[in-house]
């Protein structure tokens, strides 16, 4: 197995003193998928929030390729590799979909800028013909599309995905995932995934993490997480 | 005759031009701050105060001390353009001291909308008394005996296609129309206009993406008050009992117009503004002049901004959204 190029050590956090995770511990290797599932309010996306800054924390710490990253404000992590991909409001509704992708690559050079975005238009090709609409026009599934598209014009290494297939129907759910396993196959992205349909996520990951009220259960293969009867049963709603 | 005249309707105009952009500012810091800015008008005033200093001025120095043979009344035209230019200036770093000073920092110790509402009361009383103190004081001895309290003798008379008016009533729609376009181009043609948007719609993804939204939020208030500024800069020009305490009374119609427009939206806005200003205007004395007709003799005019009130109460009841959520929802076919 390759280094790991985050690890977290016993973080515990929450919003403001209402605390969500306890003593949480889990690595990520690059280049995989961690897939991250557990049920409702079992602080999944709090800690994707955490590992981004967007929560307060107690104690513990995370690390990033060697470098403490803990206390960072969210947009130097999003500088030096670190995407997080909230579950709404994750695209400017009100900006068109040029200016959104202009917004994401904002820190960039005029150059670079116009490279990248042409760069993953070539990905996602349905942005191309929507190029002068307002992303509150797109339907759930495009928004997603520009919302990850927005992620990659800044060539993270690092994406953690909150939930991106709520909302869309099953049929632009599978296609978005396919999108997403492509991340990892064919860019060499690391991915970090919160995803309610627990099954679609473990047997997209590599390797999985099952959350409960607050602290892991589980950290290990995915297809073990997803064979194990009593703990798909009880926590996941698999059978 | 019914129709007001022709010259009645340049000068409705005007004003309702007037208004409009300062609808536009105020929607925009509306936008911004989520907080409605009583001193909005006052701002408008200010710039107002601008170009009258700039008058006294220039009267000093070209006609007091000898410049006048020469330059015969030269300055004056000039000061269509200076005085706006000034007061968008002056004015634009005034709001920004207002947002720097009051509520950036009551916004970041967690003060609450009517604690803000408050706030910019306050800081409208203050400017109001610095205003009417500093006109007080400046060394107006020549206003008080050459041109009254109004600077309607230092405005212009043109002739177009046989209307005679005064030439800042036809420079207020250009100037007006200058800036709504400028404004345009700059939040959507530019990098750092498009990032403005941005900051303003959804502040936690702009920080994400790098975006210094501390600036973004700084340099709406610089161009809301700038607005204001260059609005009151050339509306001084047809008012003719100046006083800075009348903002109190515009800033029901500033009101009004934001409202009619939405609240979201400067384009709404801009509509909104000019729309009242119209109405109290121009359509005040259409109803007034119909029911003289009809043997009804009643002088409406002193009521104007009921006229504002009343559009504010029927667009609350039957379409919040404003024009803005109207025009959306004609356009998606009502649905």
């Amino acid at each position: 197995m390759s280094q790991p190029i985050l690890v977290a050590e016993a973080l515990s956090s929450g919003y403001g003193k209402f605390q969500v995770l306890f003593d949480v511990s889990f690595r990520v290797y690059e280049n995989e998928i961690l897939a991250v599932v557990g049920p409702n309010g079992s602080g999944k996306s709090t800690l994707l929030k955490t590992v981004f800054g967007l929560t307060t924390i107690y104690s513990g710490s995370v690390i990033y390729r060697g470098r403490d990253i803990t206390r960072l404000p969210p947009y130097v992590k999003a500088r030096i590799g670190v995407a997080y991909l909230p579950q709404t409001d994750n695209v400017f509704a009100e900006l068109t979909v040029k200016e959104n992708l202009l917004m994401a690559a904002y820190t960039l050079e005029e150059n670079e800028a116009r490279d990248r975005i042409e760069e993953v238009l070539n990905l996602y090709p349905v942005l191309k013909e929507r190029l002068s609409y307002k992303a509150r026009s797109l339907s759930g599934g495009e928004r997603q599309m520009l919302a990850l598209a927005m992620t990659l014009v800044r060539r993270p290494d690092i994406i953690m995905l909150d939930e991106p297939t709520a909302n869309l129907a099953p049929v632009v759910a599978r296609h978005l995932l396919k999108k997403i396993s492509m991340l990892r196959d064919e860019m060499k992205k690391t991915i970090v995934l919160v995803e309610q349909n627990a099954r679609a996520a473990l047997e997209l990951g590599d390797r999985a993490l099952l959350m409960v009220s607050g602290r892991v259960s589980y950290e290990g293969p995915s297809k073990s997480l997803l064979q194990d009867v009593e703990l798909g049963k009880r926590y996941l709603g698999l059978r | 005759m019914v129709l007001p005249s022709t010259e009645y309707l340049i000068y409705s105009i005007a004003y309702g031009s007037s208004l409009a952009l300062l609808c536009m500012g105020l929607t925009l810091t509306y936008m911004v701050t989520k907080v409605p800015n009583f001193a909005h008008a006052t701002l408008a005033i200010t710039g107002s105060a601008v170009t009258l200093l700039l008058i006294d001025r220039i009267y000093h120095v070209f006609y007091l001390e000898g410049g006048a043979s020469s330059l015969g009344k030269t300055p004056y035209y000039t000061l269509y353009l200076i005085a706006p230019i000034s007061a968008f200036l002056i004015v634009g770093l005034v709001a920004l001291i207002q947002y720097l000073l009051v509520l950036r920092p009551l916004s970041s110790r967690g003060v609450g909308i009517i604690g803000l509402m408050i706030a910019t009361l306050a800081f409208d009383i203050i400017l109001v008394n610095i205003l009417t103190l500093t006109l007080y004081l400046m060394p107006t001895a020549y206003f008080g005996k050459l041109i009254g309290p109004s600077l309607k003798g230092f405005d212009a008379s043109v002739s177009v296609l046989g209307i005679s008016t005064s030439f800042s009533r036809l420079a207020l729609p250009v100037i007006a129309v200058t800036l709504a376009i400028a404004l345009h181009l700059f939040l959507t043609r530019t990098k750092f206009g498009v990032s403005l948007r941005a900051a303003i719609e959804n502040p936690d993804l702009a920080r994400v993406l790098g975006i210094n939204v501390d600036l973004a939020y700084m340099t709406s208030w610089f161009i809301a008050g700038g607005l204001a500024g260059a609005s009151g800069a050339l509306y001084i020009f047809m008012v003719e009992n100046f006083k800075p305490a009348v903002a109190s009374l515009v800033i029901v119609s500033v009101f009004a117009g934001s409202i009619l427009g939405g609240l979201g939206s400067i384009y709404g806005a801009l509509l909104g503004g000019f729309l009242v200003g119209v109405t109290e205007t121009f359509v005040v004395v259409l109803v007034q002049n119909i029911l003289a007709a009809y043997g009804l003799p009643i002088t409406l005019t002193h009521y104007q901004r009921l006229f504002s009130l009343f559009i504010v109460i029927v667009m609350l009841l039957l379409a919040p959204q404003g024009l803005t959520g109207l025009i959306s929802r004609v356009g998606r076919g009502g649905r």
